[in-house]
């Protein structure tokens, strides 16, 4: 089990950055989600790790030893890596059984037949994979193969695991039972494992450490819960929690509280992320964090934000209801497990549910 | 410690298998396109022969080439040949595929295997087979003599040469035309039907237009196949005198005792340089179809267009064409070869006679012609699949730095004419130090015909290895396995059926190569192609007629085995 160190890695293709200049390291037995939307370079941060494309610049070390050095022109290929790596069509070989699958890495590594056979057996047994050994991978469903994948990327014991959005080719309710036993897998090997997605849940259930991507850059790297607490720009509050962005200008600015214009009235945030005076400034306030009143419940004070607006639209998901009520500064998008009708209703923004940010910040 | 450290890493990585396999590999393929080339280019510009070791620079040859009236005609008819027959094939082959894949015309799938026909069979032997029925002496001319009086049409006329020069290319444009009709969105024609277009109208308003980057395409394509064909000119042209820069090539190198080489390779070069600018100008068309493509991703099974009371007149039109240009020619070569001679005047059972085929089995030339082209089909299939496989894999599946370079050298033969390879063949072997080994014996034909069908075997096998996921070979890479290993182990299973179809279309294409074996056979190493064209110049039409039934049976034998095999693997 090893520690993996990034530095200063760019990718460049043409004129096109698709990473640029990151750096992180991942501990020993770490589990590291690298989160993003398709084309923050998620991707090519893994190929780069992996070996499978080579990045223009910067440096890629295990345990200290490099594997990829740009300015020393040193790229490991992927075969000598030992990285294990479970893509997202799980690329199962479709001419080989389940068994000369998972056997094909210790073959690579002149494992005698014996101790060949009481590995591959190890590995399915670690996924529940036994009795589908004589298989075709076309035989088996696709939370199967996704566990004979697995299978195959642990079985010789490689120092760093990878996963390139395993789940997203499996169906909703599979993907809850598959992700309980990624989870259950990585404990029990705790190997240290890097894992790229777009789904800001599978992030959050799954991870130690999140590092989410934006433009080919980490936005922020934190636990779960940091980041859902404290996001570190409107991107992230949007992108983990699907946070409403208001647009406001900067009225008060001190160390932890502040004033913000929004519309015809004045938000009192409790938290305010490089702040000056006048600039323009988002605020991030959850869906679920927001109040609705049928009447208004006296004028704003202290840390009650009350706006007036108007009810657009209801829909209903189940649980709770979604409204998007328009106020003076924009729309506002509510969830709420009360029934409202259409038409005039007041918001409530709480102060210690808003964050607001220096647009300048915002991508 | 850091200089120590940075050489192992780069031992590690640099001198790997993969480096050399690749590299060997690409540099065997450059030398196979290019030395039959550079040979020319030399002697072009050589005072002497090749085979002579005192030599100085001149461009004596060029000189004598250009003030050379017979080239000069030779060129003209060439293009003359080339525009009537990219404009033949283009014609029909487009309309039949508008007619066969897009309307409720009958027998459409017969139709379209038939079509295929002369694809499998060599130009040489359909000649044959037209010459037999309607050149001036042939079957069907002196029926319509009979009959008629006289015969409406010569076939020893250029227009003629260039339209069965046509016929030949028509499967060609079929193919490709008829492709991209499947894969055209079929709402776009019914769009045009909701607005109010008739069938017909929305054929001819939408279909056709969208067709054109495929039209432009094959007739282009089809220039360049017009140009680079050697029996067609051969056969229906030497009698009247009209040349062609192919039989311009053959005469100057075959037909004198004491060839004029510096001619002859001055004359190849510049046959080359106009067979690449052309090529090199499809390619570009082909490059700009991309850009206003109306292909989709998948192939949508759209409905037909019902022609009504046309369908049968469209249905005699194509019958009439397909019996006439291609199953009559083939009957006709079947039937002259149980025949002592072929007339209308004398009832054919007077004539039958299995001599023809007795001297195939009894003249020692004719067993080894025959052996001779199954073993060099036989082993250069099989050779120039294998090469072609590694060739796709590193153009396609590795981080080789020149495999943009690699994949045109390997496409680049389109260009070459047989005749030339040929050439470039007979000289290497002529005057190489080591080569001169294999002058004149089967393995120089390998080389030659694997050559030739580079191309063919790449077109058959890249387009299969787009379909195989990337991430099949990246993750044996990932569990340990080198490029090779994980090529070889992973891909090749996997692209079997595809190698399948490669090793058969490069069997049949080398079963019936004659052009690049003209100058390459010697006694002992004749093939049945280089045969069938001696046996024809001395005017013996019967074993002709023999070996091309032999030849084409082979051939027919070949694809349906290989097509049986394919259909039984895709239901496994």
């Amino acid at each position: 089990m090893s520690k993996l160190t990034v530095e200063h890695l760019t990718r460049r293709f043409g004129a096109q950055t698709a990473v640029n200049d990151v750096s992180f390291e991942v501990q020993d037995g770490e589990f590291l989600t690298l989160l993003g939307p398709s084309g923050c370079g998620k991707t090519t941060m893994l190929s780069a790790i992996a070996g499978l494309d080579a990045p223009t610049a910067g440096r890629i070390l295990i345990d200290g030893e490099p594997i990829f050095d740009a300015t020393r022109r040193c790229n490991l290929p992927p075969e000598q890596r030992q990285i294990g790596m479970v893509f997202q069509s799980y690329a199962l070989w479709p001419h080989m059984k389940v068994r000369e699958n998972v056997a094909f890495p210790l073959r690579m590594r002149g494992v005698g037949a014996a101790e060949r056979e009481e590995k591959i057996r190890w590995a399915l047994g670690l996924v529940e994979m036994e009795p589908y050994i004589d298989r075709y991978p076309h035989e088996l469903s696709g939370g199967q193969q996704q566990r004979v994948a697995l299978a195959r990327a642990v079985v010789y014991g490689p120092r760093l695991m990878l996963l390139d959005e395993p789940l997203s080719n499996l169906d909703a309710k599979l993907r809850l039972r598959a992700r309980g036993w990624l989870k259950e897998l990585q404990e029990k090997l705790r190997i240290t494992t890097i894992y790229v997605t777009h789904d800001q849940t599978e992030a959050l259930v799954l991870s130690d450490r999140i590092a989410v991507m934006q433009g080919g850059r980490i936005e922020q790297l934190a636990s779960p819960v940091e980041l859902y607490e404290q996001p570190q720009s409107p991107f992230i509050a949007d992108f983990v929690g699907h946070s409403n962005l208001l647009d406001g200008i900067v009225q008060e600015a001190e160390a932890r509280f502040g004033k913000i214009r929004f519309g015809q009235h004045l938000l009192a945030v409790e938290k305010i992320l490089k702040p000056s005076n006048g600039s323009a400034a988002a605020i991030a306030v959850r869906p679920e964090n927001v109040i609705l009143h049928q009447q208004e419940p006296g004028p704003s004070s202290g840390c009650r934000n009350f706006i007036p607006g108007r009810i657009l639209q209801r829909d209903f998901l189940g649980a709770r209801y979604l409204y998007l009520v328009e106020t003076s500064g924009g729309i506002v998008r509510a969830e709420v497990s009360e029934r409202f009708e259409k038409g005039a209703v007041t918001l409530e923004l709480p102060a210690h549910a808003c964050v607001a940010f220096a647009r300048d910040v915002a991508a | 410690m850091a200089a120590t450290e940075l050489t192992i890493i780069r031992s590690r990585v640099r001198w790997t298998r993969d480096y050399w396999v690749q590299w060997s590999v690409a540099a065997f393929t450059a030398l196979l396109v290019f030395a039959p080339i550079a040979v020319a280019l030399l002697q072009s510009v050589r005072s002497t022969p090749l085979y002579e070791s005192e030599w100085s620079f001149t461009l004596d040859h060029y000189v004598r080439l250009l003030t050379n009236e017979r080239f000069w005609e030779a060129l003209r008819n060439s293009m003359a040949l080339a525009i009537f027959g990219s404009l033949t094939a283009t014609v029909i082959g487009a309309a039949l595929a508008i007619v066969l894949i897009r309307t409720n015309i009958p027998w459409r799938r017969t139709f379209s295997e038939l079509l295929q026909a002369p694809l499998y069979v060599s130009s040489l032997v359909m000649a044959f087979g037209w010459y037999m029925l309607y050149g001036p002496s042939g079957y069907i001319s002196l029926a319509s003599v009979t009959f008629l009086g006289g015969v409406p049409w010569n076939l020893y006329s250029l227009p003629a040469i260039g339209v069965l020069a046509g016929f030949s290319l028509v499967p060609v444009v079929f193919l490709y035309c008829s492709a991209t009709l499947r894969l055209m969105d079929a709402s776009l024609e019914d769009a045009a039907r909701s607005t109010g277009a008739s069938p017909v109208r929305a054929l001819y308003r939408v279909t056709l237009p969208l067709m054109r980057p495929a039209i432009l395409y094959s007739l282009l394509l089809c220039f360049v196949g017009s140009i680079e064909v050697l029996s067609i000119p051969l056969i229906f042209g030497t009698a009247e005198r009209i040349e062609v820069f192919t039989t311009f090539l053959f005469r100057e190198g075959i037909g004198r005792t004491e060839p004029d080489y510096g001619l002859l390779a001055a004359a190849s070069v510049m046959l080359l340089l106009l067979m690449t600018v052309l090529v090199s100008l499809h390619s570009r068309v082909l490059g700009n179809t991309h850009r206003f493509t109306t292909v989709k991703g998948k192939a949508t099974r759209p409905h037909t267009i019902d022609l009504g009371r046309w369908r049968w007149v469209a249905f005699f039109a194509v019958a009439a064409y397909v019996t006439i240009v291609i199953l009559l020619p083939l009957v006709g070569l079947v039937f002259r070869s149980f025949v002592k001679f072929l007339t209308p005047l004398v009832p054919p059972w007077d004539l039958f006679t299995l001599d023809h085929f007795r001297s195939l089995i009894e003249q020692p030339s004719y067993v080894r012609a025959i052996t001779n082209s199954f073993v060099v089909a036989l082993f250069g299939a099989a050779f120039v699949t294998a090469l072609v496989m590694v060739v796709v894999l590193i153009v396609k599946r590795s981080t080789f730095p020149l495999a943009k370079t690699l994949e045109t050298i390997a496409l680049y033969p389109r260009a070459v004419p047989g005749i030339v390879v040929g050439i470039g063949f007979l000289w290497i072997g002529l005057t190489v130090p080591g080569f001169t080994l294999i002058h004149g014996t089967l393995f120089a034909m390998v080389l030659a015909f694997s050559m030739r069908d580079l191309p063919t075997a790449f077109g058959a096998i890249a387009p299969s290895l787009t379909q195989i996921s990337r991430e099949l070979d990246l993750s044996a890479r990932t569990c340990g396995a080198d490029w090779s290993t994980a090529s070889l182990r992973v891909i090749v299973p996997i692209a079997r059926p595809a190698l399948l179809a490669a090793y058969m279309l490069a069997f049949v294409s080398m079963l019936k190569e004659y052009a690049s074996a003209v100058f390459l056979f010697a006694p002992g190493s004749e093939i049945m192609g280089t045969v069938m064209l001696q046996l024809w110049t001395n005017g013996n039409f019967g074993p002709v007629a023999a070996l091309a039934v032999v030849q084409v049976t082979a051939t027919v034998v070949v694809v349906l085995m290989v097509r049986r095999l394919m259909g039984v693997r895709m239901y496994e």
